[in-house]
């Protein structure tokens, strides 16, 4: 399955940070995650090109230890532009999206946006946002389709 | 001699009321009367009006029937009728007296629809919006197709995804949970067998894989397995012995993902019928039979002698007219006849060999005996809504059958075996169903004695709602 391969990538990635450049054309972004069980983690990927994205090549990726029903994300002092963000939520912490025996994920998993794929990942221009200078806040439900 | 729906619709068509409005289209015809939006509140409980006749005395419990019941967000409608949000319907029998409800199985597909009032996700026969957002199966599980009782709970059964959990008393949704975790949003069909002690055996399949379940009497999970059946077949239903699983494998294969999904089969008449049987306490020790093509929705149940002969009764039909044309067309206007399936006994020898016993009556929806599950047994029961409006039954074993006639404008639908308390003779049974009457334009509940069928209903109640045709149902004893 797409999604499944799209998002197991981001299980063998460890904390690679976004290059960061402090200057008047750098942002921050608070990424903040609801509708979370309190177990496991989150494992995260960032990305700033449609390219990249479509490659699996994240930019940046995160595990996130979760311990409540939300969590916060901070990436500081990185380049104005557009991004998108993919993660699913390793509710076992085997490190790994689980699946059914027929490929569809048995863990919640989201993108930026709170887009929703159509049988598969959501796309680049589904999922894409824009950072802009100074301070950004960005918004992601776990909490089921919407 | 009672007009048959073809020469109603005929007379219909004649009338222009066909390209009028779908209010005036029912009218004039009880499928498209059948196929109208329920409220969206579903029904209150409501009394019974008796036509005719008296409640048995012992006769005490609920028909609960499943099947879709919302079609339509103005002018645009679904592209099947297989793909309308499910409507679970309780007929209640209590003190001599029948009491009518119903509500909508809340899955997140009603919801989200609702909330849009569009049409949004994809279906069996259904495109959807583009892009909708479907990242389960069951972000599109429409709940429609059937309702069993497991646990205290009565779930309401799709084919392709999760049981959707009910409370049996309020018909309100509980919502899905999977059987295991691990198995979340894994097929699991509307048609489960239960056998006489109570444990569950299900299939669901995507693609040529298949999952078989296995349950307990109270819903939770004992085995699940995944075998390969060697071809895509569309496997709606299938059939379990003492010893056997037979999964009947027909020639109207999936060989194309396209959208939407029923475009994606092919009929190859040219094709045998294969019918696989498995060991159920080994999968891997199988054998597969070969009858003539033929195409079929639904079993009525299987048996094997003493010799290890297997017998199983379906209704068959030539090919998959049905499914790929009438069964989206009626969302529109009836725009032909698909002849009715025959029912056939399939007979599969124990040296290999495979044929087909006619019985030369016609209709659908199957019913047996459910204390045989998996047992000799002589009776099937079948409706026919299409030629004649009639209620069926047929013995095997003497190769006799026998039938009620409903009146004019009758949609007959599934009846079920409910057995008459402390006794176990296969005729010692009620059968219990319903019928959409178009002229009234009421649904009634009928119950007949199951040894004297042509008597007629021995009584029938009206209800004051005139309720979108269903699929299947279940009957819980009070």
């Amino acid at each position: 399955m797409l999604l499944r391969t799209a998002l197991l990538a981001l299980a063998v990635l460890g904390s690679a940070a976004i290059p960061t450049q402090a200057s008047a054309d750098t942002a921050n972004v608070t990424i903040e995650l609801t509708g979370l069980q309190p177990q496991g983690q989150v494992m995260m990927q960032v990305f700033s090109s449609e390219e990249s994205y479509r490659a699996g090549r994240g930019l940046a990726a995160r595990r996130i230890p979760i311990t409540a029903t939300t969590a916060t994300v901070e990436f500081e002092n990185v380049p104005t532009g557009q991004y998108a963000v993919r993660l699913f939520h390793d509710l076992n912490g085997n490190g790994e999206l689980d699946t059914n025996p027929f490929g569809i994920p048995t863990e919640p998993y989201a993108f930026s946006n709170n887009a929703r794929g159509s049988f598969g990942p959501a796309t680049w221009q589904q999922a894409v946002f824009t950072l802009t200078a100074g301070e950004n806040v960005h918004q992601i439900s776990l909490g089921g389709a919407q | 001699m009672i007009a048959s729906r073809r020469e109603l619709l005929a007379g219909a068509a004649a009338a222009g009321a066909l390209a009028a409005a779908p209010a005036a289209f029912a009218v004039e015809n009880p499928w498209g009367l059948g196929v109208e939006n329920a409220p969206a509140e579903g029904y209150a409980p409501a009394a019974m009006r008796v036509v005719h006749g008296r409640a048995p005395r012992r006769l005490e419990g609920s028909l609960y029937r499943n099947g879709p019941g919302w079609f339509r967000y103005g002018s645009a409608s679904t592209g099947h009728w297989f793909d309308g949000d499910g409507f679970i319907q309780r007929f209640a029998i209590e003190d001599g007296q029948a009491r009518h409800s119903a509500k909508f199985a809340d899955t997140l597909k009603r919801r989200i629809e609702q909330q849009r009032q569009e049409i949004v996700f994809p279906g069996f026969g259904t495109r959807g919006r583009p892009g909708a957002p479907v990242g389960s199966p069951d972000d599109i599980n429409a709940a429609n197709t059937s309702v069993m009782m497991a646990g205290g709970e009565l779930w309401a059964l799709w084919e392709g995804g999760s049981p959707t959990r009910m409370n049996p008393d309020t018909l309100e949704t509980i919502g899905i949970r999977p059987l295991r975790e691990d198995l979340a949003a894994m097929p699991f069909t509307a048609h489960p067998k239960v056998e006489p002690d109570g444990r569950i055996w299900n299939i669901g399949a995507y693609g040529q894989r298949v999952i078989i379940w296995r349950l307990a009497a109270n819903g939770t999970l004992e085995d699940a397995q995944v075998i390969d059946v060697g071809q895509p077949s569309y496997l709606h239903d299938w059939a379990v012995t003492e010893r056997h699983l037979i999964i009947p494998l027909q020639p109207w294969v999936h060989d194309r993902m396209m959208a939407p999904l029923v475009d994606g089969y092919t009929w190859h008449g040219d094709q045998p019928f294969r019918v696989m049987v498995l060991d159920k306490n080994d999968y891997a020790n199988r054998r597969m039979y070969e009858l003539p093509a033929m195409f079929f929705f639904h079993t009525g149940d299987a048996w094997e002698d003493g010799d290890g002969t297997i017998r199983f009764d379906l209704c068959a039909s030539p090919n998959a007219h049905f499914v790929t044309e009438q069964a989206r067309t009626m969302l529109q206007q009836d725009s032909g006849e698909t002849p009715s399936a025959e029912l056939v006994l399939a007979v599969l020898h124990a040296d290999g060999r495979a044929e087909l016993q006619r019985s030369g009556i016609h209709g659908e929806f199957p019913q047996t005996d459910r204390r045989r599950q998996g047992l000799a047994r002589d009776l099937v029961v079948i409706a026919n809504d299409r030629e004649v409006s009639t209620l069926g039954l047929m013995n095997w074993r003497t190769g006799a059958s026998e039938s009620f006639t409903f009146g004019e404008g009758q949609m007959v639908q599934e009846h079920l075996f409910v057995p008459k308390p402390g006794v176990s003779g296969e005729r010692n049974a009620w059968l219990v169903g319903v019928t959409l009457n178009g002229r009234e334009r009421a649904t009634e509940m009928h119950v007949f004695d199951a040894a004297r069928l042509s008597d007629g209903p021995v009584v029938t109640w009206r209800s004051r709602y005139a309720a979108p045709l269903g699929f299947h149902g279940t009957w819980r004893s009070a």
